[in-house]
């Protein structure tokens, strides 16, 4: 049988967020002295690719990224930039690992992990990414996680693998003014966008274009 | 609600994770010379203790890992949680119950 990767392939289409049909940008909810309490953007044109250490690796996994990348892979609870790439920590010896498209995360990891036992999986296809900016933000996920989202439990480059409004999501603390990354399942993509605009009608919400 | 506080990711609601059976069982050394009573006592048979009662959890909606906990079953308090390699102090609550 052909080697399946040496054959002809169709080219594969540009990702599409599965938030595109019902997104329309705009101000909603409340009409807040100030300005909107939340501000939502969808992260696009990003690549995530999972990293696992194999058993025994992580530690030569951990310096073949630093060389090759240039970044420190993160411990429990914290991500990391470095150059053009940001690592979260999921779990023990596990990271996601996030750059624009253009940047070829998936190729360069692999020629970098593969050989110090790492494995490499590309999630791009199955997440979301929400980044939520704005004074009202902590207390619109604090309506959906029981995560304790005070700067003092969990200040910037602070990451989170949790539920929110019961799905499966990884918050990322940016920095700035409550900014947080959410990171959620593709196929649950529009119950999180209708539960996090549920939860911040209150304080009026901005859909950036 | 029971906060169960992760090695790895600290307390977090017991609704991230998912009970995943008594860690007080010892499978057999070796299973080969295993009976089938040794067998039907590992797999099945359980005791359904009031009070502290040594447990798996696993934390599924966070970091993945198997996580041990010590739980009093009539209050739900949570008195000590750890990795699965690590001895929770499970003998003296029984010693001294
Ligand atoms: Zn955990």
């Amino acid at each position: 049988m052909a080697d399946a990767t040496s054959l002809p392939q169709a080219p594969l289409p540009p990702r599409r967020s599965p938030l595109d049909a019902v997104w329309v940008a705009g101000d909603y909810g409340a009409a807040a002295v100030g300005g909107p309490g939340v501000t939502m953007l969808r992260r696009s044109g990003l690549s995530s690719v999972q990293l696992d250490a194999r058993r025994g690796t992580a530690a030569s996994l951990r310096a073949a990224v630093a060389g090759a990348l240039g970044l420190a892979l993160p411990g429990p609870g914290r991500a990391a930039s470095g150059g053009e790439v940001r690592a979260l920590w999921l779990g023990p010896d596990r990271w996601m690992l996030l750059a624009e498209d253009t940047f070829a995360l998936e190729a360069k990891l692999r020629a970098a992990a593969e050989p110090a036992g790492g494995v490499v999986v590309d999630q791009s296809h199955g997440r979301t990414i929400l980044r939520l900016s704005g004074p009202a933000v902590r207390e619109v996920l604090a309506k959906g996680t029981g995560v304790d989202l005070h700067p003092r439990a969990f200040a910037e480059d602070a990451v989170a693998q949790t539920g929110l409004f019961h799905l499966a999501v990884t918050l990322d603390r940016r920095r700035g003014t409550g900014t947080f990354d959410v990171h959620g399942m593709r196929g649950f993509a529009q119950s999180l966008f209708e539960s996090l605009c549920e939860a911040a009608a209150e304080f009026g919400y901005r859909l950036s274009e | 609600m029971i906060r169960i506080p992760c090695p790895y990711c600290g307390p977090r609601d017991h609704d991230e994770f998912s009970y995943a059976g008594d860690a007080t069982k010892v499978r057999p050394a070796d299973p080969a010379a295993a009976t089938p009573e040794d067998w039907h006592r590992y797999v099945y048979l359980r005791d359904n203790p009031r009070g502290a009662h040594l447990e798996y959890w696993h934390h599924v909606q966070g970091c993945r890992a198997y996580v041990k906990v010590l739980r009093d079953t009539a209050t739900h308090e949570v008195l000590a949680a750890g990795l699965p390699s690590d001895d929770l102090p499970f003998e003296d609550l029984e010693a001294g119950r």
